[in-house]
């Protein structure tokens, strides 16, 4: 299929997108592990770029580019995480699980869910406000993409990117402090 | 501490993305020549600028935790994946 099928996503499947992507990822994370490699190895960003390539060599067409894909993708990424500090903090209320079960290899800071879910929330409010930077957002941060990586993505210049993030930054941490109000 | 509203974002944005480009001297008379007209908005940029600074000093949204974070959900990911398929 060589031709060039891509079509825009009609508004009313984006929800739809986001559930299969998320599927995608963790169908991706299984397959990788029965190959014998431990899903993380490869990093988030390689495991985007083959979902991607999964999800465009299955289903034909997805989305107009590979950009507003990652950027996607990368959300759906955020929400992964937020779902598994949500997970692990239900264990650790002492839910009757194994908890040696799951991975413990996280930084104590960042296992509160309840900090994740704040961070969250801003980058939702970021992006009613600015919704290229909350793309920014989940690329650098949660994608693991670099500003060299989101600048080729979006043809604009790394510096601007840089930019951007700052900006961003400057916002969140001012939802996080409670400084803000948005309407 | 100034409130930002979506609203006010919009109009700072803009301005954020001048200023940030300039360092030193530069920055300072941008701001002066913006305060002479915009006195409200100099002092929003100057306050935002130096969150900035203070952000950058604490590594805010800049360590590698998230990373790791991540890398432990996927792990998570392969964990629910099994159980539900029963393998």
């Amino acid at each position: 299929m060589s031709q060039n099928l891509e079509v825009a996503v009609p508004q009313q499947s984006h929800q739809q997108l986001f559930v299969a992507l998320y599927d995608e990822l963790r169908r991706l994370a299984q397959r990788k592990l029965r190959q014998g490699g431990a899903a993380h190895a490869m990093g988030a960003t390689t495991l985007l770029h083959e979902v991607y390539l999964t999800v465009h060599a299955r289903d034909g067409v997805v989305f107009p580019d590979h950009a507003r894909f990652l950027a996607y993708a990368s959300r759906a990424m955020r929400g992964l995480i937020i779902d598994y500090a949500r997970s692990r903090q239900a264990l650790k209320r002492g839910a009757g699980f194994e908890i040696t079960s799951l991975p413990t290899e996280i930084p104590e800071q960042m296992v509160d869910s309840s900090d994740l879910q704040r961070l969250n929330d801003a980058v939702e409010r970021l992006a009613l406000a600015d919704a290229r930077l909350a793309e920014v957002v989940d690329l650098k941060y949660f994608g693991g993409f670099s500003f060299a990586e989101i600048a080729a993505m979006w043809d604009m210049s790394e510096r601007t990117v840089q930019r951007d993030w700052e900006k961003a930054r400057i916002f969140l941490h001012k939802c996080l402090a409670g400084n803000e109000l948005s309407s | 501490m100034t409130r930002i509203d979506p609203g006010r974002w919009q109009e700072l944005s803009p301005l954020l993305d001048e200023v940030l480009e300039l360092a030193g001297e530069e920055r300072r008379a941008w701001l002066e020549a913006l305060r002479a007209t915009r006195p409200e908005a100099a002092a929003e940029l100057e306050a935002l600028l130096l969150e900035l600074q203070s952000l950058d000093a604490a590594g805010f949204l800049q360590s590698d935790d998230l990373q790791r974070y991540l890398r432990v959900a996927l792990d998570l990911l392969v964990t629910r994946g099994r159980d539900e398929s029963g393998t």
